[in-house]
């Protein structure tokens, strides 16, 4: 039996979602997640909005700005803050992106780390001192990618190389792999079957936006699309049931939309066999 | 390891060069123009996002063109050392402050009212500790201020400016921002003297009729009875407002 950090299906939670979920329980969302980079250090209303739902639901910690394969130094003291972060609201495990954000100086948006040996054991050895502070395997997602600058081997490879080198886990994100196989020209099944069963923390399922046929954005702005609800089921028959969390960002719509699409997510889990929804805390 | 050694970083620092300043340095060869344009859109976007957020008078004042190029002037050339997002703000307010050069087609209060701006996006959401108080005489007792008040005298009304007052003249403004008890963000016009009773407050551990008479005093204004009644009606307005919550509980020692 696996060991994942949630059960179930979870929904990203943001500052636009405080008021409207309010009266959603942990039988309907069985896991939430937040980007610590907006929460860490707020207190007033939107601090103690926020606590009212840690209080409630199981959570993970989405980053956005550690930028493990930045050029520029590691930020000892946040990564520090997140720890504490974590501690503070029972928060269960961090995810980050496998890229940067920053190049002398934040720039606050995901840019594609080159694939190459190189990059490979500079970024896990980054993950090891991430996992070193904060006591516990950082878990890496595969990102959404619009240029492959410097590519000197295929994505899936690099991934593959840089989980193995930092011994960390994996945010699998199934439209994220639907997206660069259309920007990148792969077979997004073969892709999903070369990630390593063991290695899953959980999934991301998203919606993204198709600025020409052979162009796709991730913008989270939009309903999950078919070709990426078959990937989830493909994802879930090829690895086993694991739990899954939906994204979205922009143009959030009624939580009651919001639900029908979770609802997919787990009559998605029910139909490959598996529902073992559980509190972890 | 050095940092010549890696190839792979002098790509990324490329890249993200490019990203910040697209006019002048050019793309890494092996990306096409139509993919690398995503990210600049994408990038730009983000940050003007954060900005007119943030400054959304200010913008408006300033117009969207110049306010683009202002925040193209940012993004290019501001080492924004803040993971959090809530902080681009300050972000740019130092970026204002230190290494922005004012134009001629700049409003000359156009720092005070980023300041103006920022700080109620600070009071707002600033972590603090929880106040412990119990209501009473604030006179007679030490007060307990709203944990998060900060007081500013700016040299233009900036909480009146606004896209259809935006030439006021110059008018020295003593501004009070703070969280009341339900944690909504108010605001009071005051005066420099007041100003100076709320930094003898916020220092804590004396009476609000004591940090009154130490400012009357070192005032010149100790025997006068009208200033010493201005200052009592402010400060239970200023209870009234939120900006003292209430009075330290007293302990039995």
């Amino acid at each position: 039996m696996p060991n994942y950090p949630v059960s179930g299906t979870g929904l990203g939670l943001r500052r636009a979602l405080l008021g409207p979920l309010s009266s959603v329980n942990p039988e309907q969302i069985n896991f939430m997640e937040v980007a610590p980079e907006n929460w860490i250090g707020v207190g007033g209303r939107l601090g103690k909005a926020f606590r009212s739902y840690t209080e409630r639901f199981d959570f993970m910690c989405h980053g956005l700005s550690l930028s493990i394969g930045s050029p520029d130094e590691l930020d000892i003291a946040f990564i520090k803050q997140v720890r504490d972060f974590m501690k503070e609201h029972d928060i269960k495990a961090y995810s980050e992106h496998l890229s940067y954000c920053s190049s002398e100086g934040h720039m606050y948006d995901l840019m594609p780390i080159p694939f190459t040996e190189e990059a490979v054991r500079y970024v896990a050895q980054r993950i090891q001192t991430v996992q070193d502070i904060i006591e516990q395997p950082l878990i890496i997602e595969n990102v959404s990618a619009y240029a492959q600058p410097g590519k000197q081997m295929e994505e899936i490879e690099f991934l593959n190389a840089v989980v193995e080198e930092a011994n960390c886990r994996l945010l699998l994100d199934v439209n994220n792999v639907y997206v660069n196989s259309i920007n990148h020209g792969f077979d997004a099944k073969d892709y999903l079957q070369k990630i390593p069963t063991d290695k899953i923390s959980y999934l991301h399922i998203a919606g993204h936006y198709e600025e020409a046929v052979d162009l796709l954005v991730d913008t989270h702005g939009a309903s999950v699309k078919q070709d990426v609800w078959d990937l989830l089921d493909f994802t879930y028959q090829h690895h086993g049931v694991i739990p899954t969390l939906l994204e979205r960002d922009f143009n959030i719509p009624s939580v009651d939309d919001l639900m029908s699409e979770i609802r997919l997510i787990k009559q998605a889990q029910r139909l490959a066999g598996g529902d073992h929804v559980q509190r972890t805390a | 390891m050095s940092n010549g050694q890696h190839d792979f970083r002098v790509i990324q620092q490329g890249f993200a060069n490019h990203i910040k300043t697209p006019d002048t340095v050019v793309r890494p060869a092996d990306v096409d123009d139509r993919h690398m344009a995503i990210y600049r859109d994408l990038f730009f976007k983000n940050v003007m996002g954060f900005l007119s957020g943030g400054f959304p008078v200010l913008a408006e004042i300033i117009g969207e063109q110049r306010w683009q190029g202002i925040g193209r002037e940012f993004f290019s050339s501001h080492q924004s050392k803040t993971p959090y997002f809530l902080e681009i703000s300050r972000e740019f307010l130092s970026f204002l402050e230190h290494e922005y050069k004012l134009t001629e087609h700049d409003p000359a209060y156009m720092l005070e009212l980023a300041h103006y701006e920022w700080l109620e996006l600070f009071v707002d959401v600033e972590a603090c500790d929880d106040a412990n108080f119990v209501d009473g005489d604030i006179l007679a007792s030490i007060p307990v201020m709203s944990p998060v008040v900060e007081g500013f005298l700016y040299q233009y009304p900036v909480h009146k400016i606004s896209i259809t007052n935006a030439a006021p003249d110059p008018e020295p403004s003593a501004l009070v921002v703070y969280r009341d008890r339900n944690d909504e963000v108010g605001f009071a016009q005051t005066n420099p003297f007041t100003l100076q009773l709320l930094a003898l407050l916020k220092e804590g551990g004396r009476s609000a009729e004591e940090a009154l008479l130490l400012l009357l005093t070192q005032s010149g204004l100790a025997e006068n009875k009208a200033a010493l009644e201005g200052g009592i009606n402010t400060l239970r307005h200023w209870q009234q407002l939120g900006i003292i919550w209430g009075c330290e509980a007293k302990t039995t020692n």
